[in-house]
C-alpha cells in the first residue's frame, strides 16, 4: 500500500531529521545556524507529527519501519500503542523547541544556544527512539540517550545549584536503567537482541517466582522514572532546575514514556499477573498522588509547585492501570478495558496541560526574574492572552467539567462505581481506597492550581521590579495557547478519541471491547456547548436588566488605611489551612520571630515568618539508606589497608568463588 | 416537550430563589425574637443592585470581570439538570453527579478567584478558607452520590431520585446526613460560616464578594440564592419525592408541582434557620473535625450500601 510506505518514510525522514537537526545546532553558534536548525527540527517533527497523526486515524495495526539488522540490532516497528506516544512526543516537542530558542535568549547568556538545542533534538530522539524499539538492547539504548541528555540539559546553566539535582537525577534514573536491563536479562536469558513478542514466549514459561521479580523491577524501573513515590525524589529537584521547555519535555513527555514502558511490558511482554501485584501498584500509585498533590499545594517554587503536581498525575495514572491489573487479574474485563484506555487518555491530557503550565512557568519566571511565587501576581491585567491560556491549562489540570482531563477522571470514577459490586471484596476494598483517595486528590488538586493562577497571576505584582506591561512575545506565547486550548477542547472529542485509543488497542491483538465506552450517556460536546452558553446568558441577562457603561474605577476599599502590594495574601498563607489539618502527615514547622525596631520598645516589633517543611521521604527513605550506605562502605573500607598481601589472597579468594560458582 | 418542562423547571427556580434566601432570613428574625424584614426583600434587593453604579478596583483584570458571570452561570447549569420540580426532562443525562461535583467546583473555583482579585487581604483569607473546604468536601461528595448511585443503579442523580428506595437501602440515611453537612458547606451556612456576618475574621463567602458591587454584586448574591435553593429542595426531594413533575404529567401536575416546590422551599428554611439559631458557628481551624465526620458518615454509608447490595 502506498501510503503506508509514505508513512514509514514520513517517520523515518523525522527521526533522521532530528538528529541532523541537532548535528547542525553544533556547527556554529551564530544565529542564522540556529535559526536553520531549529526549522530543521521543527520541520522533522512536524512530518513525524502528520505521518503518525495518519497511521492513527486509519487504524493501521502495526509497521515495520527498519527490517535492517546491520544498522540497528532489531527492527523499529510502530504499533497503534506506540503510535500514541509518538505522535505526542512530536507535538509537544515541536511546540517545545519553537518556545525554546526565544526562551534562551530572553535568559541574556545563562545557556548556549547551540548546546542546548543539540542536546534537545537527541533528547527528543531517545524518546522517538524508546518507543519504536522492539528489542531489549535497543529498547535501553534509546532510554539511555533520552536519559543522558536530559541529565546534561538540567545542568545547562553549569551552576552548583542544577549540579547537585543533576547527579541526583542521573543516580536515581541509572538505578532505574539498571533494573530495566537486570528485568530483560531475567526474562530473556541473556538474549537480549530477540523480539519483544519472543520475549512474551519466553516469559510465558517462567516460573511465578521470577515473574514477580521482573515486574518489580520493571515496576521500579519505570516507576522511578515516572517519579512515584518514594522514588521522586529527583524530580522535584531537576526538573525544576531545567531550562521551561526542557521542564516541559520533561515532565510533559519524559513521564509518559515511563508510563509507556510499562503498559508495553504489561500487555505485550509480561503474562496476565497475580492480583496481589496490582494492589501494590494501586497503593504505590495513590500515595504517590496524596504526597505529591500535597507537597504541591505548599510548595512555593513554581517550577516545583508544577513537579509536585506532576507525581501527582503519574501517581494516579499508575493507579488506574494497578486497577487494570487487579480487575484483568480477576476476568473483570470491562473494568479493565476503560482503565487501560482511561489511563492512557489521561497520560495524553497530562502531557498536553502540564507542559503548557511548564512553558508558562518559564515566561513567568523572565517576567519576575524569580521562580518564587510569593513574589508574582498582577499578570492577568495586561498579559492578556497569556492569563487566559493559562486559566484554560489549571482548568484542565484541576480535571473541572468541561476540559480535558475531567472525563478521563469521570471515567474512572464512573466505572469504579459500576463495577464495585460485582468484584470480590478485597478488590472492592482496594476500589473503595482509590475512590476516596481520587476525590481527596481531586479537591486538592484544584487547591494547588487554584493557587497557582490565583497568586501568581492577579491582583497586583508583589515586586516593584516586574515585567507584566504586555503579553510576552508571539514565539513564546503561541505554544502556550496552542497547548492550553487542545488541553481544554480536547474533552469536547473525548468519546470519539476515547473509542479511537480502544479500538486501536483492540485491533492491536489485545482483548478489548469497545463496549466499555457506552457508559458516556452523554455527548461532551453538548455540554461545552451546555455550559459555555450559560455563560453567555448570564451576560446577556446582565446587558438586558443593567447598564453597563455605569461604572467607575477606585482602589480596593481599605478601611481608610492605604493598602499595598504587600499586604496581599500571600501564597504560604493561602495554603495555611491545608497545612494546619494536615499537619501530621505534612510535618510542616511554622516559627514567628519577632524582633523590636527600637531595643527600648517592645511593642514595635518586626515579625518574620518561617515555614519549613522537611520531606518525609527524607526523613524515613533516603536519609536512613545514605546513613546504611555510608557505614557500610565506611566498614568495608577496612579491607583497604593498603596490605599486597592481603589484596593477593582477597583475589585468591575470589577466583575460587568465582570457579565454584560457574562450575 | 422535555425541554419545554426543563425550561419551565428553570424558570420556576429563578422565581422562587431570591424568596428562599428571604424566607430564612425571616424565620432566623422570628425565631431570634425579632420581627424581621419581609421574606421578599431580596428581590428587592437584586433589582436595586442592577440599577446601581459598580465600583471596581484598580487592582482587578479581566478575570474579576469573568468570575460573576461563571459563578451565576454553573447555578443556572445545575438549575437546568438538577431534579427539582421535574424528574427526568431534556437534559437529564447532563445530572451525572460528577458533572454536578464538577461544576459545583467550577463556580466555587471563579468566586475565589474573584476574591483574591482584590489584592486585598480581606479577600485573600476569604478565598483560602473557601477553597479549603470545596477541596476537602470533595472526597465526601464523590462517596455520597457514589453510595446513592449503588443503591440506585444509576449515576444520575435525576434517575436516583425517582429510583430512591430507603426502606430496602436504609444505609442511604447515613449517606444523605453526609450530604446535609455538605450542603452546609458548600452554601457557606453554620456552622461552617456565617451568611449574616461582617466580621472579617468568621467570614467565608461575604469575605470573596466584598469588592463587588452593582450588576456583578447582584449576579452573585443571585448564584448564592440559587444554589442554597437547589442543593436543599433536592435534599428533600432525595428523601421524600413527591409532587415532582415527570416527563408524562398533563395538566393540574404542572400546578400543583410549583406549590410543591415553594412548600419544600419554606419548609427547608425554616429547618435552616432552627437550625443556625440553636448551634454556634465553629472556629475556622476545627472546620476538618466537621467535615471529617461528613467523610466518615458518607464512607460508612457507602460501605454499608455496599454489603446491602451484595446480600
Amino acid at each position: 500500500m502506498i501510503s503506508s510506505e509514505l508513512i514509514s518514510v514520513g517517520i523515518l525522514t523525522c527521526l533522521t531529521g532530528t538528529l541532523s537537526g541537532g548535528i547542525l545546532a553544533l556547527f556554529s553558534g551564530k544565529k542564522p545556524v540556529q535559526r536553520i536548525a531549529q526549522a530543521v527540527i521543527m520541520i522533522s517533527l512536524l512530518i513525524g507529527a502528520v505521518a503518525t497523526g495518519i497511521f492513527l486515524m486509519k487504524g493501521m495495526q502495526s509497521l515495520v519501519l527498519l527490517n535492517d539488522g546491520s544498522f540497528f540490532p532489531g527492527k523499529l516497528v510502530i504499533d497503534q500503542l506506540s503510535a500514541i506516544f509518538f505522535f505526542l512526543v512530536n507535538a509537544v516537542g515541536l511546540l517545545a523547541v519553537f518556545y525554546g530558542a526565544k526562551y534562551i535568549l530572553n535568559e541574556n547568556g545563562h545557556y548556549n544556544l547551540a548546546y542546548i538545542q543539540c542536546l534537545t533534538a537527541l533528547f527528543i530522539l531517545g524518546m522517538q527512539l524508546v518507543v519504536l524499539a522492539t528489542t531489549p538492547v535497543f529498547f535501553v539504548f534509546a532510554w539511555e540517550i533520552m536519559s543522558f541528555s536530559s541529565f546534561l540539559l538540567v545542568m545547562a546553566d553549569l551552576k552548583s545549584e542544577s549540579i547537585k539535582p543533576a547527579i541526583f537525577y542521573l543516580v536515581m534514573t541509572h538505578l532505574g536503567a539498571g533494573a530495566i536491563i537486570a528485568a530483560f536479562l531475567l526474562l530473556s536469558g541473556g538474549a537480549i537482541a530477540v523480539d519483544f513478542s519472543m520475549l512474551a514466549v519466553l516469559a510465558a514459561k517462567l516460573p511465578a517466582v521470577t515473574i514477580i521479580a521482573v515486574f518489580s523491577l520493571f515496576f521500579f524501573g519505570f516507576g522511578s522514572k515516572a517519579g512515584l513515590f518514594p522514588f521522586h525524589g529527583w524530580l522535584p529537584e531537576a526538573h525544576p532546575q531545567a531550562p521551561s521547555h526542557i521542564s516541559a519535555l520533561m515532565s510533559g513527555i519524559m513521564l509518559k514514556i515511563a508510563v509507556y514502558g510499562m503498559i508495553r511490558v504489561l500487555l505485550y511482554i509480561l503474562p496476565v499477573l497475580p492480583v496481589e501485584l496490582g494492589y501494590t501498584m494501586i497503593v504505590i500509585g495513590l500515595f504517590s498522588a496524596i504526597f505529591g498533590v500535597f507537597y504541591s499545594v505548599i510548595e512555593t517554587d513554581i517550577k516545583r509547585i508544577l513537579a509536585f503536581s506532576s507525581i501527582e498525575n503519574l501517581g494516579l495514572i499508575f493507579s488506574i492501570i494497578g486497577i487494570f491489573m487487579v480487575a484483568r487479574s480477576q476476568q473483570m474485563e470491562l473494568l479493565a478495558n476503560v482503565a487501560l484506555v482511561a489511563a492512557l487518555y489521561q497520560s495524553i491530557c497530562h502531557a498536553l496541560f502540564k507542559s503548557g503550565l511548564f512553558l508558562s512557568a518559564g515566561v513567568a519566571g523572565q517576567a519576575f526574574h524569580t521562580r518564587n511565587i510569593e513574589k508574582m501576581g498582577g499578570m492577568a491585567k495586561h498579559m492578556k492572552m497569556f492569563s487566559l491560556a493559562v486559566l484554560l491549562l489549571i482548568l484542565t489540570a484541576s480535571a473541572l467539567p468541561p476540559s480535558g482531563a475531567f472525563f478521563g477522571e469521570w471515567l474512572v470514577i464512573q466505572s469504579i462505581i459500576n463495577n464495585i459490586s460485582s468484584a470480590v471484596l478485597p478488590v472492592q476494598l482496594f476500589l473503595l481506597a482509590t475512590l476516596v483517595s481520587f476525590g481527596l486528590v481531586a479537591g486538592i488538586a484544584v487547591f494547588s492550581m487554584v493557587r497557582f493562577f490565583g497568586i501568581g497571576f492577579l491582583a497586583e505584582p508583589r515586586t516593584k521590579d516586574a515585567h507584566v506591561e504586555k503579553d510576552p512575545s508571539f514565539e513564546m506565547l503561541l505554544p502556550i495557547m496552542v497547548l492550553g486550548i487542545f488541553a481544554f477542547l480536547i474533552g469536547s472529542i473525548a468519546k470519539p478519541l476515547l473509542n479511537l485509543i480502544g479500538n486501536d488497542l483492540a485491533t492491536d491483538g489485545i482483548k478489548l471491547s469497545t463496549e466499555s465506552l457506552n457508559s458516556f450517556t452523554f455527548n461532551p460536546l453538548i455540554l461545552l456547548g451546555l455550559i459555555f452558553g450559560l455563560f453567555i446568558l448570564a451576560w446577556l441577562f446582565r446587558k438586558a436588566s443593567s447598564d453597563t457603561k455605569n461604572e467607575r474605577e477606585y482602589h480596593t476599599w481599605d478601611c481608610g488605611q492605604p493598602i499595598d502590594a504587600s499586604m496581599e495574601y500571600t501564597a504560604t498563607a493561602f495554603s495555611s489551612p491545608i497545612r494546619f489539618f494536615f499537619s501530621s502527615l505534612l510535618r510542616a514547622n511554622k516559627k514567628v520571630s519577632s524582633k523590636p525596631i527600637v531595643e527600648t520598645n517592645p511593642w514595635l516589633v518586626k515579625k518574620s515568618v518561617d515555614v519549613e517543611v522537611r520531606p518525609v521521604w527524607n526523613e524515613y527513605f533516603y536519609n536512613p539508606i545514605v546513613r546504611l550506605v555510608t557505614s557500610a562502605s565506611s566498614k568495608i573500607r577496612r579491607l583497604q589497608n593498603g596490605n599486597i598481601q592481603f589484596y593477593i589472597t582477597m583475589i585468591l579468594i575470589s577466583l575460587i568463588i568465582t570457579a565454584i560458582v560457574a562450575l | 416537550m422535555n425541554l419545554l418542562i426543563t425550561i419551565y423547571q428553570f424558570v420556576l427556580i429563578l422565581l422562587v430563589a431570591p424568596f428562599a434566601a428571604g424566607m430564612v432570613k425571616f424565620c432566623k428574625a422570628r425565631l431570634q425574637g425579632r420581627k424581621g424584614a419581609s421574606p421578599f426583600l431580596p428581590y428587592w434587593t437584586i433589582l436595586t443592585l442592577m440599577k446601581k453604579q459598580m465600583v471596581i478596583s484598580k487592582s482587578t483584570s479581566w478575570v474579576f470581570r469573568l468570575a460573576p458571570f461563571v459563578v451565576f452561570g454553573t447555578s443556572l447549569f445545575l438549575a437546568l439538570t438538577l431534579p427539582i420540580v421535574l424528574v427526568g426532562g431534556a437534559l437529564e443525562q447532563y445530572s451525572n453527579f460528577i458533572i454536578v461535583a464538577g461544576v459545583l467546583m467550577l463556580g466555587t473555583i471563579f468566586l475565589i478567584f474573584g476574591g483574591l482579585e482584590s489584592a486585598s487581604a480581606f479577600g485573600g483569607m476569604g478565598s483560602s478558607r473557601e477553597m479549603t473546604i470545596a477541596s476537602l468536601v470533595e472526597p465526601t461528595m464523590i462517596l455520597v452520590f457514589g453510595a446513592l448511585a449503588l443503591s440506585t443503579k444509576s449515576s444520575e442523580i435525576s434517575q436516583m431520585v425517582s429510583h430512591m428506595n430507603i426502606e430496602s437501602t436504609p444505609s442511604v440515611l447515613l449517606s444523605l446526613l453526609a450530604l446535609i453537612l455538605i450542603s452546609l458547606a458548600e452554601n457557606a451556612r453554620y456552622p461552617v460560616d456565617n451568611p449574616a456576618t461582617h466580621l472579617e475574621l468568621t467570614m467565608v463567602h461575604e469575605a470573596m464578594i466584598l469588592e463587588y458591587s452593582g450588576p456583578y454584586l447582584a449576579l452573585m448574591e443571585y448564584a448564592s440564592f440559587l444554589k442554597l435553593t437547589l442543593l436543599s429542595t433536592l435534599l428533600v426531594n432525595l428523601i421524600f419525592p413527591v409532587g415532582l413533575l415527570m416527563e408524562s404529567s398533563v395538566g393540574l401536575d404542572f400546578v400543583l408541582a410549583p406549590l410543591f416546590f415553594i412548600a419544600k422551599v419554606i419548609f427547608m428554611m425554616a429547618v435552616l434557620a432552627l437550625l443556625e439559631t440553636s448551634i454556634v458557628k465553629m472556629r475556622f481551624y476545627r472546620i476538618h473535625e466537621f467535615l471529617l465526620v461528613a467523610l466518615f458518615l458518607s464512607l460508612g454509608g457507602i460501605i454499608l450500601t455496599l454489603v446491602n447490595t451484595i446480600l
